[in-house]
């Protein structure tokens, strides 16, 4: 009896087959989770890749990319170097008049990072003046990811538009996070909202049509029985 | 002597009994509740989407400036209008399932009429809507053009409801 092989060992075989046809150089870039970062320049080979971080805080190492001299590539190299992503939720509510939207920044923690960072917030937009935005008070990672608060107030005097408000971050080192500044946009508008549809006046409308339809026919009904 | 007219009011009074409404219209009423908060369990932002850009199209053939600000937000002759889920009318209509489902046929004859049903309220809202837009562009005030023209629509549905409905609004007396 022929065996046929299940899936699971399919699996296994077409792993194999990958790893077997792969470069010494593909295998080492596996250290990262994103090997060839987009915007990395290198200039000669041996050098440090620039912006030097790459994937999860391993350094990277410019080399040249297999067989072919002339093409370089960034390579994570060394010992992982403690680093941190920062992610910003989008400001709610999108739209405020004289209110305020607030945001989460979350610091994510890669290869044990620990220690305080620092945050601040510019405003921009093609019109003025701009909301303001206070810089967002500290975050201390101690092992898990670290949150802080951003937020963003306009006045009456605020002009109408919408604005890019972007986090800038530092660590105790003076180190940015890995994935650079975030950006997050809210608009102003000074005009008052109208919700459409619906209403305790709606409500109120139809119970008092309802309660008049009603009456008549009781009425009808009181008429057709004295009949 | 005097005793007499006042026994015989107290069996009259005695006689009289109130109508009941059926056991079948509460059911009802019971699961008209439920569905509609079940509507509002759901954020139903296609709908929303839907909505707000039919009126933005009908209120700029009629030559209204509009523009959209979000996916339920217009901008219309300069004022914000955001489309809520009473807005979509989709909470009458689950409301109203219960009302007009008739026991008697087959689910896809109810599910069919249910849809036509659908669509037509869905075009009863866009007339309303734009009738209070238009309504408040000439000066009407908001809550007239848009609130009391929406009970008059909760009205006018009640009566559809009460000529298709198959079910027995009081019991037996």
């Amino acid at each position: 009896m022929k065996r046929t092989p299940t899936g699971p060992q399919l699996a296994f075989l077409a792993l194999a087959a990958v790893l077997a046809v792969s470069s010494p150089t593909t295998l080492g870039q596996s250290c990262s989770s994103k090997p060839l970062l987009q915007g990395h320049v290198c200039n000669k080979p041996g050098a440090r890749c620039s912006p030097p971080t790459v994937g999860i805080g391993k350094l990277g190492t410019c080399t040249t990319e297999g067989l072919r001299a002339d093409a370089l590539s960034c390579e994570c190299q060394g010992s992982p170097t403690p680093s941190y992503n920062i992610t910003l939720s989008p400001l709610t509510p999108g739209y405020i008049d004289k209110d305020v939207a607030t945001s989460t920044i979350t610091v994510v923690p890669f290869n044990g990072f620990t220690g305080k960072v620092d945050f601040t917030c510019t405003v921009s937009g093609a019109t003025h003046p701009a909301p303001s935005c206070s810089n967002p008070a500290s975050a201390t990672v101690t092992g898990g990811a670290a949150t802080s608060m951003l937020t963003v107030s306009a006045s009456a005097s605020t002009a109408e538009d919408t604005f890019t408000v972007t986090v800038n971050a530092v660590d105790e080192h003076g180190r940015p996070p890995d994935n650079g500044a975030q950006s997050s946009t809210v608009s102003v508008s000074h005009v008052r909202w109208i919700l459409m549809g619906g209403g305790r006046i709606a409500f109120l409308t139809f119970v008092a049509l309802l309660a008049l339809w009603s009456v008549r026919l009781l009425w009808l009904a009181k008429r057709d029985a004295l009949r | 002597m005097s005793s007499r007219p006042l026994l015989r009011a107290e069996l009259d009074l005695a006689d009289i009994r109130l109508p009941r409404p059926s056991r079948e219209f509460l059911f009802r009423s019971s699961l008209v509740a439920l569905f509609v908060l079940l509507t509002y369990c759901f954020p139903w932002q296609w709908l929303r989407f839907v909505t707000s850009a039919a009126i933005l199209r009908i209120s700029s053939s009629l030559g209204m400036a509009t523009a959209r600000v979000s996916f339920d937000t217009i901008r219309i002759q300069g004022q914000l209008f955001r489309v809520v889920i009473a807005c979509t009318f989709v909470d009458v209509f689950m409301g109203s399932i219960p009302l007009l489902w008739d026991v008697r046929k087959s689910l896809c004859r109810n599910g069919a009429r249910l849809l036509a049903v659908a669509v037509i309220f869905f075009a009863v809202n866009l007339v309303r809507l734009e009738i209070a837009q238009v309504l408040y562009c000439r000066g009407v005030s908001w809550t007239l053009a848009d609130q009391v023209l929406g009970g008059f629509a909760y009205f006018a549905v009640w009566l559809f409801l009460w000529r298709q409905r198959t079910w027995r609004l009081l019991g037996e007396v």
